[in-house]
């Protein structure tokens, strides 16, 4: 999926995000993180209701990555070689957080509809 | 850190994805992987279990997505539907489908679940008996230790055979145990199937299964008492065999049934053979060590004892000179099984009860000599039952797909991209595999049951169960087996169905017919093979029963009972035969029953004493069978008296000492002359005895086994200990055996009695494997052949259906209908032909593996092989005649409007 324009300035053909994506950006919107402590911090943030497998974690690593949104850290920090391969870090491109502040902003909105229809609904 | 089985299953499943991705992450995959297994197995097997089943699909799904993304040319917007959503889309699709075609459905969920049903049930017995661990501490290093004796001038053992497997005498074992170097720890034991305690005291006298053990038995398997303790070794015999202490051991079993399950077992005083024993401690459930030389000469023996002495308990001397003790080692760390045997041997040469060599075996080996290979051909079979099963799924696939081409072509017009179509059709088969596996779990559950029940005694049934592993194993077999064959099909259709609506379809069609031409011909194949096998070994286990046991087992009623070596003492012989006269007085006295004797030993089960006897002159000592009969023994059984007279009641204690001999002891040891009348020296008495009769030869233990000598003498002129009585009667024998059991409690109500049955059922049990190997081949035979035909009826069923246009359009050209029946049944019996054809040169070849187990008949057994060619014919022929009637009642007008 590396499509070059998929990184351009319109995320919205993207949106809504596939859950498993939104969470994973989600979880690296804080600190940089590695596989495992992806899985926690998304298990973290959705009270323990979602568990990436490895398989479907590394899979939606490699797509969010080749989409640009995410980069892999140990090039970066020049790990020797052998560490590097034990543990990648991921970290939030800035293409990623416009995605994530996109679905955000997205979802955020939705939320308010609802709430403002039942809150008007419920007061008189 | 060694790789648990779980993680090195997980790595060979993660070489499914594409190498690339692969290299890159697979080791961090495994990592995460593990975290989770570790996890989860603190919360339990099924936890564990469950997990890795979830991380199974997990990367057998994303290895579909990536290889087939990079084949459909990684397309904008192809990464395949991915998510929950679309799968439980999928999932509310594919049950929709299959709810819609409830004929492939059933028959693909039921040919599934039978297979599966009957290979884990069958595995869960192999797994029980020969595959799981012996239930002791650290099993690895248990040994059995053996010596060999040769007869006594040094060549082979007892007529002719070697004693390789010979057991220890105390002295000798005492002597073993001494050297710490190769052995951990040594212990010794005796548990033979005869060795009876009678308990008094607790209702009615109770036979129990008794063994001795030394002290080091329990601490060696690394096994605890659940209540109490077990024996110290202070309380085993000195050196000299004796002076053990009056304490039992006694088992789970005993302990809850008759003594109440109570804690204030320990410490109290019970009566066993008439001496007052402690009981000192509870085994743990299920505790049993398998009295090896049971299993060795063809017995069953189930391993458990309700009750342990120490070794020199009352009762329990280690005689002297008496090779009656198994001895099992923990060998020490480090040592080999061979440094451990020539370890051994140089201690024992130094014995002087050694006579042969020292034998060392790995115990777990030893407790299942003889059962693999039975069990696994068994194995083989059900195995043979699962690939008849895959291909029925493949075929009933297969022939599906042909009658949804148009449905297909039509979501991928619709724009259902190659990937999406499918998935579909693999959550259909997943599906498929997973209500498989679910019934077939629930089958493999009763059927494992079965399979225990109907089972002859053979060593470790008790452990037999279906455990997480046999069904996890199951479940990935029945979905993996969906998934393969149900999607293998599906990918051939995924491609031509792209585009093709219905040009072409009449050459693809051709192809498709021939793979399911080639499957169901190799299923027929299978079946005959396994049809062979169960006619092979049902033709044999009637030839088995046939074979004249050399007398009348009809009509014959026993009961035996042991007399207490406390109130009949070995200096006293005639208070045992005193007993034997009444009992036999007792017996005569019931209504409708006929002649009535007794023996120390019955030929069925067939327990033996072998007596060394000498023909005065000569140098050679031979070691025939020996019994000591009641007058009229061999007369009640009807052994044909061949020479001299029979022994009579006047062979009294007070008599010459009189022998009846067997007509093949009688031809080895006076061969072309007469033995009536000659002398016999016998190592039971100073004095010779003299043969007065020569009687037919009687089969002993196996109705396959040739006869040996053996030779009778009169029980007043020696009682022994145990006593058979026979008797034949004029009513049904089973009514005469509680009569039977009550007279012989009326001369002592102390003793009880044991075996009593027919002799007939003797006779049979002593075929129970045979019965056992033909009654599952045969089932398995019978399955086969009932999967066979279901796949015959569906794929014709279903190939008729799709050919209606056709042959409408024939027969509205003019031909017949009946022609075109003919047609179809003759490319099915084709195929039949062809199936048995192959099919008889693999029953021809696998015959040869069962030809061990066979007897009076050869592997190339022509009337079996008739047999199946005739059913098979049959069969082909009735499963694609009911079908293909259809076709003779299409209307050529209905088709021809339908287009």
């Amino acid at each position: 999926m590396a499509d070059p324009d998929s990184q351009g300035p319109d995320p919205s053909q993207h949106l809504p995000l596939k859950t498993h994506w939104f969470h994973i950006l989600t979880a690296l919107s804080e600190d940089p993180l590695h596989g495992s402590g992806i899985v926690r911090s998304v298990l973290n943030q959705t009270n323990g209701g979602l568990r990436l497998w490895p398989a479907t974690l590394y899979g939606s690593l490699e797509d969010l990555a080749n989409l640009g949104w995410i980069e892999e850290l140990t090039e970066l920090t020049g790990l020797p070689e052998g560490e590097s391969r034990r543990k990648r870090i991921y970290r939030l491109t800035p293409a990623g957080e416009n995605i994530l502040a996109a679905e955000a902003g997205r979802v955020g909105q939705l939320a308010q509809t609802v709430l403002d229809r039942l809150t008007s609904r419920v007061v008189p | 850190m060694t790789t648990p089985p779980g993680m090195r299953a997980y790595r060979a499943l993660l070489r499914t994805l594409p190498p690339l991705f692969r290299t890159s992450y697979a080791s961090e995959m495994e990592a995460l992987f593990r975290e989770v297994v570790r996890a989860q197995r603190r919360r339990g097997r099924m936890a564990w279990l469950a997990a890795w089943m979830r991380g199974a699909v997990d990367v057998l799904f994303l290895a579909l997505r990536l290889r087939f993304r990079s084949r459909s040319g990684r397309r904008h917007g192809a990464t395949g539907g991915g998510g929950l959503q679309s799968a439980v889309q999928d999932l509310h699709f594919s049950l929709r489908s299959l709810r819609r075609r409830p004929l492939f459905a059933t028959v693909g969920v039921l040919t599934l679940s039978l297979a599966i049903g009957a290979s884990t049930a069958m595995f869960s017995v192999v797994n029980g008996v020969l595959l799981k661990s012996l239930p002791y501490k650290e099993p690895g290093r248990l040994v059995a230790v053996w010596q060999t004796i040769p007869n006594r001038l040094g060549r082979a053992g007892v007529e002719g055979r070697l004693w390789d497997r010979a057991r220890l005498t105390y002295s000798q074992y005492r002597d073993l145990s001494e050297d710490d170097r190769i052995y951990e720890r040594l212990a010794a034991y005796r548990a033979g199937t005869t060795d009876i305690a009678t308990l008094t005291g607790i209702g009615w006298p109770m036979e129990l299964r008794a063994g001795a053990a030394s002290a080091s038995l329990l601490p060696l398997l690394g096994v605890r008492t659940v209540l109490g303790r077990w024996f110290l070794p202070e309380e085993e015999a000195t050196g000299s065999g004796q002076g053990g202490a009056p304490v039992a051991v006694i088992s789970h079993d005993l302990w809850e049934g008759p003594f109440g399950g109570t804690s204030d077992v320990i410490g109290r005083s019970v009566t066993l053979d008439d001496e007052p024993i402690t009981i000192i401690g509870v085994l743990p459930q299920g505790f049993r060590v398998h009295w090896l030389s049971a299993s060795f000469s063809g017995e069953g023996d189930p391993g458990n004892r309700d009750i342990w002495f120490p070794i020199g308990a009352p009762g329990w001397p280690a005689g002297h000179n008496a090779y009656s003790w198994e001895v099992i080692g923990r060998m020490a760390l480090g040592v080999t099984l061979d440094e451990a045997r020539r370890a051994t041997h140089a201690v024992l040469s130094r014995h002087p009860d050694t006579r042969g060599d020292a034998g060392v075996y790995p115990r777990s080996r030893e407790e299942t000599r003889g059962l693999g290979s039975p069990l696994l051909l068994l194995l083989g079979a059900t195995g043979l039952l699962l690939l008849i099963a895959c291909g029925n799924i493949a075929t009933l696939t297969a022939a599906e797909l042909r009658g949804r081409r148009h449905e297909l072509a039509t979501r991928s017009a619709m724009g259902a991209g190659a990937w999406r179509i499918v998935r579909l059709l693999m959550t259909e088969s997943l599906l498929l595999g997973l209500m498989g596996s679910a019934i077939g779990a629930v089958l493999a559950f009763g059927g494992t049951e079965v399979l225990v029940a109907l089972a002859p005694p053979i060593p470790r049934l008790g452990e037999v169960g279906v455990d997480l592993r046999v069904l996890g194993f199951s479940t990935l077999l029945g979905v993996c087996a969906a998934l393969i064959f149900g999607s293998g099909p599906s990918f051939a259709v995924s491609r031509g169905a792209v585009g093709s609506l219905s040009i072409g379809a009449v050459h693809a069609t051709e192809s498709r017919h021939r793979f399911s031409g080639a499957v169901l011909g190799i299923e027929i194949a299978l079946t005959v093979v396994l049809l062979v096998a169960g006619g092979l070994l049902t033709r044999s286990l009637t030839r088995l029963l046939n074979v004249d046991p050399g007398f009348d087992a009809k009509g014959l009623a026993t009961v035996e009972v042991r007399l207490p070596f406390s109130r009949y003492p070995l200096q006293d012989p005639e208070l045992r035969a005193g007993f034997f006269q009444n009992a036999i007085n007792q017996l005569e006295g019931i209504p409708g029953i006929g002649s009535v004797s007794g023996t120390s030993r019955l030929p069925f089960p067939g327990q033996t004493s072998n007596w060394s006897v000498r023909i005065p002159g000569r140098e050679e000592w031979f070691s025939p069978l020996g019994y000591q009969v009641g007058p009229g023994y061999l007369e009640t059984l009807g052994v044909p008296l061949l020479a001299g007279r029979a022994l009579a009641k006047s062979d009294g204690p007070d008599a010459s000492l009189a022998v009846v001999i067997n007509e093949t002891m009688a031809r080895r040891y006076w061969p072309g002359e007469s033995p009536v009348g000659h002398r016999l020296e016998w190592n039971g008495s100073t004095d010779p005895l003299t043969v007065v009769g020569v009687v037919g030869d009687m089969k002993r233990q196996a109705l396959s086994a040739d006869a040996e000598p053996a030779f009778f003498i009169p029980f007043a002129q020696h009682p022994d200990w145990d006593i058979c009585f026979v008797a034949r009667t004029r009513m049904d024998p089973p009514e005469a055996i509680p009569l039977m059991g009550e007279a012989v409690r009326s001369v002592d109500p102390e003793l009880a009695v044991r075996n009593a049955t027919t002799v007939a059922a003797l006779v049979e049990d002593s075929a129970s494997q045979e019965r056992y190997r033909a009654l599952l081949m045969n089932a398995f035979g019978i399955l086969a052949t009932i999967l066979a035909a279901a796949g015959v009826i569906g794929v014709t069923a279903r190939s008729v259906s799709l050919r209606t246009r056709e042959m409408g359009i024939r027969m509205a050209l003019g031909a017949q209908g009946s022609g075109l029946v003919k047609a179809t049944i003759r490319d099915n019996l084709r195929i039949g032909l062809a199936g048995m054809a192959i099919g008889l040169l693999g029953a021809s070849w696998a015959s040869r593996l069962l030809s061990p187990f066979l007897f009076g008949i050869e592997a190339s057994d022509l009337p079996t092989y008739a047999t199946v060619i005739l059913l098979i014919g049959v069969l082909s022929l009735s499963a694609s005649y009911i079908p293909a009637r259809r076709i003779s009642r299409v209307d050529p007008v209905d088709v021809l409007r339908a287009e």
